[in-house]
């Protein structure tokens, strides 16, 4: 009868095969352990990512805004919701009088209503190109060229392509660019000149009253620069005492920062403790399962050592039946974490309410491989113990099945 | 087992390739400039992913005696699972001349609240079910 020569592999092979319950559990707590480490570590480094991206994109040291507006603002830098709020008209004379500010740069937010099945509010954000230091730099690494009146650059998440055209209130705007992904609101907001909004709340006009539609020069925010040594929790702070009576609001960007950050924190060791206690699951259940599959084999194991398989040979055994079985377990794991991390994640970025910003694709393939690593070391050494000690039985007790 | 494998992967299949168009249907509106949406075409992906799942559950029904075929099948059917959410979210763009696969911006449209839920359900049962019969592949080898 022809068949496969009887390798180490082939031998390990039948052994798994001899019992396919108990190898069915092992392969099974492999493939959680490998879905939960890979899926959970692309999460927390998703989350530091997007907080990294918040940070460095945050370029103000102080944000003014009217009073009781600042949760608004989180809210358009996280995720994006549109919203519509308009400081006192003078702001910035006023503001010019605080100590320590260097820069300032005022922002127009209009919103925008559900046009049809595929139209969606969003947010758009009126730069004032000149002053800007927050979102230029960005829009020129990304343009390679200014932003003009009557064009709009779109986020990651917004549909179009550049060349091609949004329609907002009736009115036709080609796009400019794209943005990268940022992991932060920025990816489904449309930034446009201060001159283009005030253009659009004009045309709104014809479904709603819109108070920029009379005045263009209103602001919603003023993003604000401080000169080098000024501290942005005292600057906010004067800037509260002077005008908190006349509903403006200052919160310096760090404080906003520390908070992502704090929750951040949280997130990242809940991840960690489950994956940890996964881990410690997944090594007792394969080393029991291990110790319990020897345990029964001693016969086996006896016969084999009888005609001269020798300690080495046995331990080689076992653990190239361990090594087959978490191979196949770590590979289906990670590939269903792989896959488990593309779906789920904006969902879970939604549920957080924090910047999520997924790694690159060579992250996270070099990701898989330390994964799939992992989990194999993790099996092969759970199983280490009994493999050992089954090599290490009398020939004697072993036959005798002791 | 592997029979009942695959007739249940077949019924998967065939409630998959039913729901974007019979028992779950995306939205019905046309898109702005007059076309289908973008929801629709993620649809018609769904369906073929569907019918794919179908007739490979068929063909290994049909060759029973050949276990690697039925691996296959299953390899296949989580991939087309899979597919079946990253395409219409866009983490897999898929587009071609004057059209592109996605859904609508309204999470309250019929394509969000409705379909997607069921295709949700539909693609973690084939991939549960799939992922069970590969590890009963590896540790029952032919039986």
């Amino acid at each position: 009868m022809a068949g496969a020569p009887l390798s180490m592999a082939a031998v390990a092979r039948k052994n798994i095969r001899r019992r396919p319950w108990r190898s069915f559990c092992l392969v099974l707590t492999v493939l959680l352990f490998a879905f939960f480490l890979y899926a959970g570590t692309v999460l927390s480094i998703s989350l530091s990512g997007g907080a990294r991206s918040t940070a460095d994109r945050l370029g103000a040291d102080v944000i003014v805004v009217p009073a009781g507006y600042d949760p608004h603002i989180d809210s358009i830098i996280l995720s994006g919701k549109p919203s519509m709020f308009y400081l006192p008209k003078d702001i910035l004379e006023r503001l010019r009088d605080v100590e320590g500010i260097d820069r300032m740069s005022p922002q127009t937010f209009l919103a925008t209503l559900r046009a049809s099945c595929c139209s969606y509010p969003l947010q758009i954000v009126g730069v004032d190109y000149d002053s800007d230091f927050i979102v230029r730099p960005w829009l020129e690494a990304t343009l390679g060229r200014g932003l003009k009146d009557g064009e709009l650059i779109v986020g990651y998440r917004v549909n179009g392509e550049a060349g091609e055209r949004l329609h907002f209130f009736g009115v036709d705007l080609p796009i400019a660019g794209r943005l990268e992904q940022t992991g932060m609101g920025f990816d489904s907001t449309v930034f446009v000149t201060r001159k283009t909004v005030t253009d659009l709340a004009k045309a709104a006009e014809n479904i709603f009253k819109h108070p920029l539609a009379n005045d263009g020069s209103l602001v919603s925010t003023v993003m604000v620069k401080l000169k080098p040594g000024y501290d942005s929790v005292k600057v906010a702070q004067e800037i509260n005492r002077r005008f908190g009576d006349d509903d403006i609001f200052a919160l310096f960007s760090k404080k906003f920062v520390n908070s992502i950050a704090s929750s951040l924190t949280l997130v990242s060791w809940m991840i960690r403790g489950g994956i940890g206690l996964v881990w410690l699951l997944a090594v007792i259940v394969i080393a029991l399962l291990f110790s319990v599959t020897m345990n029964e084999r001693k016969g086996e194991i006896g016969v084999l050592r009888a005609v001269g398989a020798s300690r080495g040979k046995i331990l080689a055994l076992a653990l190239t039946e361990a090594l087959l079985i978490s191979f196949y377990g770590a590979v289906l794991g990670t590939s269903l974490g792989a896959a488990a991390a593309a779906v789920v994640s904006p969902a879970v970025s939604e549920a957080l309410k924090l910047p999520f910003l997924l790694p690159s694709w060579r992250a996270l393939i070099l990701l898989g491989v330390a994964s799939v690593t992992v989990s194999v070391l993790t099996g092969v050494l759970s199983a280490l113990f009994s493999a050992r000690r089954a090599s290490r039985a009398d020939i004697y007790d072993t036959l005798r099945g002791n | 087992m592997r029979t009942l494998f695959a007739v249940v992967n077949a019924l998967l299949g065939l409630v998959l390739a039913l729901t974007p168009f019979w028992l779950a249907p995306v939205c019905s509106q046309m898109a702005p400039h007059g076309g289908p949406m973008k929801c629709y075409y993620s649809g018609l992906f769904i369906a073929g992913m569907g019918a794919v799942v179908v007739v490979l559950a068929l063909f290994a029904l049909l060759r029973r005696g050949r276990g690697w075929f039925a691996v296959l099948a299953s390899l296949v059917a989580v991939a087309a699972a899979v597919a079946c959410l990253l395409v219409p979210n866009g983490v897999i763009p898929l587009r071609g001349a004057g059209w592109v696969c996605g859904l609508c911006g309204d999470p309250t449209h019929a394509c969000r609240a409705v379909t997607m839920p069921l295709v949700r359900k539909i693609a973690a049962a084939i991939v549960a079910l799939n992922v069970v019969s590969l590890i009963l592949s590896f540790v029952r080898g032919g039986r």
